[in-house]
């Protein structure tokens, strides 16, 4: 502000006031149409920088279930948490497996592994982890991923398997001569991703909840190949 | 009368000598099957390595595929060999591991090569602990040799999981080098399973962005060498113990296939250039040839 003058560079006080508030106005609104701007300049500068990572695990699945499906499968979460930590107490109480062990040793650990999830499981039903909500949020996943001649594929694919004498209970062994069919990558990216110690398998139209070092069926649901 | 007895029997014995000396000469001399002569340049500074696929029947096929491998391997040493999965059909019981794998792969292993084995629909998991898979206790691992990093994919269950760890190792590799080996075709002409199309749609914008230069497979059980697609080379080696006769049907992705015999096949890397062989169980050449390192293309 200059000193107190009746005249600025020609300009009454007024007209000067005038000016520099006509000024301040004008940087204040450019600076608010400015500041997103750059705010955006430099997330994207920060974007460009971090690595690419086009499918991460956690992301996949964050876009892949809308909010009905992820709110809809939490007991289904809440349900293998249950079953995972029975599990490990199974475990818990056998030698532990390296990655140099021999035949016997690994038969043994399996065999043992069987043994105490049975027994700690031996009043477990059909349905307690795919309960009837659950198994159809994971059928209409299903049914949207697999339409026209790939689901004919994966029909053939499945129903042309050696799984011929898979029981289908549950606590019981998944038998050790018959194959386990492929599961398609693309399907795995939309179903709820399981904790390491199970997978799931088609035998003929059910979808089984397999443990796959104890190699016991854990649940199964009905209906599941469209 | 004595003399003349005597010199009969002479004449006998000569006429006899004669004669057996004869038929010698008309019997072959060994009915072994003879080999054919290696292709490769097999240099000692170059990673040379076999794969087969499909093998753990535990049969007489597969042991006399085996004899076949250590024969060559006396001039061809190479040092280890990729399994692509299907490694023991049936149970998986100690003896199963003896008779299926142990046994007819004894000398070899005696004579220090590696196996790392990847798995098939009829394998299960806990394969994975077998020491002599080197598999480090995972289903899916990588693993580096020379200039060479070689990536075993569990194709059974490609979840997210793994899909994420693949991009990782992929993406974090800087060798010349980079070899995929799991058991489902991404491209097949089989007439059985055929071209895995919804694995290829995971794994393939991977194998093309992060520079994949070769892939083997099994699961078909004959040979076929899939013309280059987005320049990755693409091999079936299925037939290391079960045999699909007529299992091809024709198509336009074959550069070369076989399916008469069981057949392995040998690999030399030396420098930028892979070199081939197919050897099938009667020892003849089914394929060969030299395929150039791809050229990296970065997708941006």
């Amino acid at each position: 502000m200059p000193a107190c003058s009746s005249r600025v560079y020609g300009l009454s006080l007024a007209q000067w006031q005038g000016m520099q508030s006509k000024r301040d106005n004008h940087v204040a609104r450019v600076r608010s149409i400015m500041r997103p701007i750059g705010y955006c300049f430099a997330a994207g500068i920060i974007v460009w920088f971090v690595p690419d990572s086009s499918i991460a695990t956690t992301t996949i699945h964050a876009q892949a279930l809308t909010e009905a499906h992820t709110t809809a499968l939490k007991p289904f979460e809440e349900r293998l948490k249950q079953y995972i930590k029975v599990r490990r107490e199974a475990q818990r109480k056998l030698p532990k497996l390296s990655s140099e062990s021999q035949p016997a040793e690994i038969a043994a650990h399996a065999r043992g592994l069987q043994a105490n999830i049975m027994t700690a499981r031996a009043s477990a039903k059909p349905g307690e982890i795919f309960t009837t909500e659950v198994a159809g949020h994971i059928r209409s996943l299903i049914k949207d991923e697999f339409t026209g001649a790939r689901l004919k594929a994966l029909r053939e694919d499945v129903l042309g398997s050696d799984v011929k004498g898979v029981p289908i209970r549950v606590n019981v062994l998944y038998p050790e001569a018959k194959e386990l069919i492929e599961m398609p990558p693309t399907l795995l990216l939309k179903l709820p991703l399981l904790p390491k110690e199970l997978t799931y398998r088609f035998v003929g139209r059910y979808l089984l909840l397999v443990d796959k070092e104890a190699m016991l069926i854990v649940d199964y649901m009905p209906s599941a190949l469209p | 009368m004595k003399q003349v007895m005597f010199s009969l029997g002479m004449l006998a014995l000569l006429v006899a000598g004669g004669a057996t000396r004869l038929l010698e000469s008309q019997v072959p001399a060994s009915r072994a099957p003879e080999i054919a002569s290696i292709t490769l340049p097999n240099l000692a500074t170059s990673v040379r390595f076999a794969v087969i696929g499909d093998t753990g029947t535990g049969a007489a096929g597969q042991t006399q595929l085996a004899e076949v491998m250590a024969a060559r391997h006396e001039v061809f040493p190479f040092e280890l060999v990729l399994l692509v999965g299907d490694n023991l059909y049936g149970g998986e019981a100690a003896a199963d591991y003896e008779k299926k794998f142990a046994r007819p792969y004894k000398k070899l292993l005696d004579a220090g090569v590696v196996f790392y084995a990847s798995l098939g629909n009829h394998d299960k998991s806990n394969q994975r602990f077998y020491e002599k898979f080197n598999m480090g206790g995972k289903e899916y691992y990588s693993f580096k040799k020379g200039t060479v990093r070689f990536f075993a994919l569990n194709s059974n269950y490609m979840d997210p999981r793994q899909v994420s760890w693949l991009e990782g190792e992929l993406k974090g590799s800087g060798s010349d080098w980079k070899i995929c080996f799991f058991h489902h075709p991404t491209y097949s002409s089989g007439k059985q399973h055929g071209s895995d199309t919804e694995l290829r749609k995971v794994v393939e914008p991977l194998f093309v962005k992060y520079g994949v230069d070769v892939v083997f497979n099994g699961h078909e059980h004959f040979y076929e060498r899939i013309k280059p697609q987005q320049d990755i080379h693409y091999f079936i080696t299925g037939g290391g113990g079960k045999l699909r006769p007529a299992g091809l049907k024709t198509s336009n992705l074959t550069g070369k296939s076989f399916d008469q015999d069981l057949h392995f096949m040998l690999v030399e890397i030396a420098g930028d250039v892979m070199h081939f062989q197919v050897i099938s169980r009667s020892g003849k050449t089914v394929d060969s040839g030299a395929l150039p390192r791809r050229e990296v293309k970065t997708t941006p």
